[in-house]
């Protein structure tokens, strides 16, 4: 990766790096426990994948007022499905507040 | 240009895409009823592979003790089978563990750097080198009370005082002074082992030759080693045959060996940092090419630049907030924050014990403390949003933290 970034930018970087680390998925497996280390979930299969998950979301919730985010959540796997089911879980629980607050 | 030329074939929306829909939920239901309702029990590979190389406990026994000096032995240590620990974590040479100890009722921690090479870990035991310091509570301690046999706790492997090969040069300047010899032999014995490819020149300061830990050894593994290994001894309190009297100087480095484009490591007591920062200094490295492993917490922090001297003999109370429970603890303001805690009998997480690696991180919510500018290994974020290291910090009024977690 170094030396593709020197090529490409035709610079030398490598003289100054002061720290470096290399982070693998044992890496996050340590640090988070994620399964296998993949913080943004992993492939779902297709019965299981984001559709049948969103369309069963209202049939699946078990305990009133709890909502799952991250990439294990409705909208599975990846960077930006783990943002969006975070904005996704807000939504819904402001919203059953509100129903129970009766507004 | 016709359709065929292209190669493209959209086919119509077809009822069987329509069913495939209309089948999802159905389907998605009956999978889950035929699931086994057995809990998933196997660990996944990755997190299996994480737990070996980064073990949070190592249980060992001490198996051997050698008398290397007067006040410095060697203790080997080996998995112990019957409290689950079978492997010994792999490590880099210069890494150090964390050890637990259990005195006069309170849990203390403390880092020591791992002697033995990565190697050796594969054939089943670490060694750790201890030197007796005077008035030195866990060195004391080792000394009177780790015999063959004794059970020991640790962490895995820690710390960054390696030999980094996209980041460091393959010609590496170490200097030790007294313990700070231990990492060093790590690298020395990897290096004669054929694992770490580099050339290193070693400066090795002992106040009398009766001191120099590893002196035969050091002799083997530079025959060993055929070339990529040199050990230059200084002695500060007596002149000896072929042996540099002194202080390890800017002049003496430059004396032994070539410092253009070399890396420089250097490991040893805090009042040899003192000395060595000026000597570095003058010898015009970047930042990059100098490594200081850490020495543990600040001893005499009141002769530290910046301390505020009008509060150098102040007792003050701490507030604790942690594992859900509020204690009201002693702090004196020569003693860091986690000494404190453990005197308390409380046990918080802690690893390096010089404000570098963020085990004891903490809130502080009220209060001030006093951090030596060389052991504020925080991030710029935690300073904004008053983040402490209690291992580096020392208090200077009464004060309130919140201690994420028990260790």
């Amino acid at each position: 990766m170094i030396d593709e970034f020197e090529k490409a930018l035709d610079v030398r970087i490598r003289d100054s790096i002061e720290e470096i680390e290399i982070a693998t998925p044992v890496t996050f497996a340590n640090y988070t426990g994620a399964f296998n280390g993949s913080i943004y979930g992993y492939e779902p299969a297709p019965w299981d994948s984001v559709l049948p998950r969103l369309m069963c979301m209202n049939d699946e919730s078990y305990i009133k007022g709890l909502e799952f985010a991250g990439g294990f959540g409705v909208r599975c796997h990846g960077y930006s499905s783990s943002l969006q089911s975070g904005e996704l879980a807000a939504l819904l629980t402001y919203k059953k507040f509100m129903e129970v607050k009766g507004v | 240009m016709s359709k065929d030329k292209l190669n493209i074939n959209i086919k119509p929306l077809g009822v069987l895409d329509l069913l495939t829909f209309k089948k999802l939920v159905p389907y998605r239901k009956k999978k889950i009823v035929e699931a086994p309702a057995n809990p998933v029990k196997e660990t996944p590979p990755v997190n299996v592979l994480a737990h070996r190389l980064h073990p949070q406990r190592q249980y060992m026994t001490v198996s051997e003790i050698v008398e290397e000096t007067a006040a410095a032995r060697t203790y080997r240590l080996v998995p112990d089978k019957d409290s689950e620990t079978f492997e010994l974590a792999q490590f880099r040479p210069g890494q150090y563990l964390s050890f637990s100890f259990n005195i006069e009722g309170s849990t203390v921690t403390r880092p020591y750097s791992i002697s033995s090479s990565p190697e050796e870990a594969l054939k089943g035991f670490y060694e750790i080198t201890v030197k007796q310091n005077e008035g030195g509570y866990v060195s004391n301690f080792i000394f009177k009370n780790w015999k063959p046999g004794t059970a020991v706790i640790s962490s895995g492997p820690q710390g960054y005082f390696y030999h980094e090969r996209l980041r460091d040069s393959s010609k590496v300047i170490g200097i030790a002074g007294g313990c700070g010899i231990t990492p060093f032999r790590s690298m020395a014995k990897s290096i004669a082992e054929g694992a770490l490819d580099i050339s290193l020149t070693l400066f090795y300061g002992s106040n009398t030759i009766n001191e120099i830990i590893f002196l035969k050894e050091f002799e083997e593994l530079e025959r060993a080693s055929k070339g990529r290994l040199k050990v230059v001894h200084v002695l500060s309190e007596e002149k000896a045959e072929g042996i540099e009297y002194g202080f390890i100087t800017g002049d003496l480095i430059r004396k032994h060996a070539d410092l253009n484009g070399s890396s420089v490591f250097i490991c040893g007591p805090q009042v040899m940092y003192q000395f060595l920062r000026k000597e570095i200094g003058s010898l015009g490295l970047r930042k990059k090419d100098v490594r200081w492993e850490l020495f543990g917490e600040i001893k005499n922090v009141d002769k530290v630049t910046g301390y505020p001297m009008e509060k150098a003999d102040g007792s003050f109370m701490m507030f604790v907030h942690m594992d859900g429970s509020t204690q009201r603890i002693p702090a004196s303001a020569g003693e860091s924050l986690l000494t404190a805690l453990e005197r308390a009998g409380m046990n918080p997480p802690s690893a390096c014990r010089s404000g570098a690696c963020g085990f004891c991180r903490s809130l502080l919510i009220s209060g001030d403390v006093f951090i030596p500018e060389d052991e504020d290994g925080r991030r710029l974020a935690d300073k904004k949003f008053g983040y402490i290291h209690p291992c580096s910090s020392f208090p200077v009024s009464d004060l309130e933290i919140i201690i994420p977690r028990a260790r």
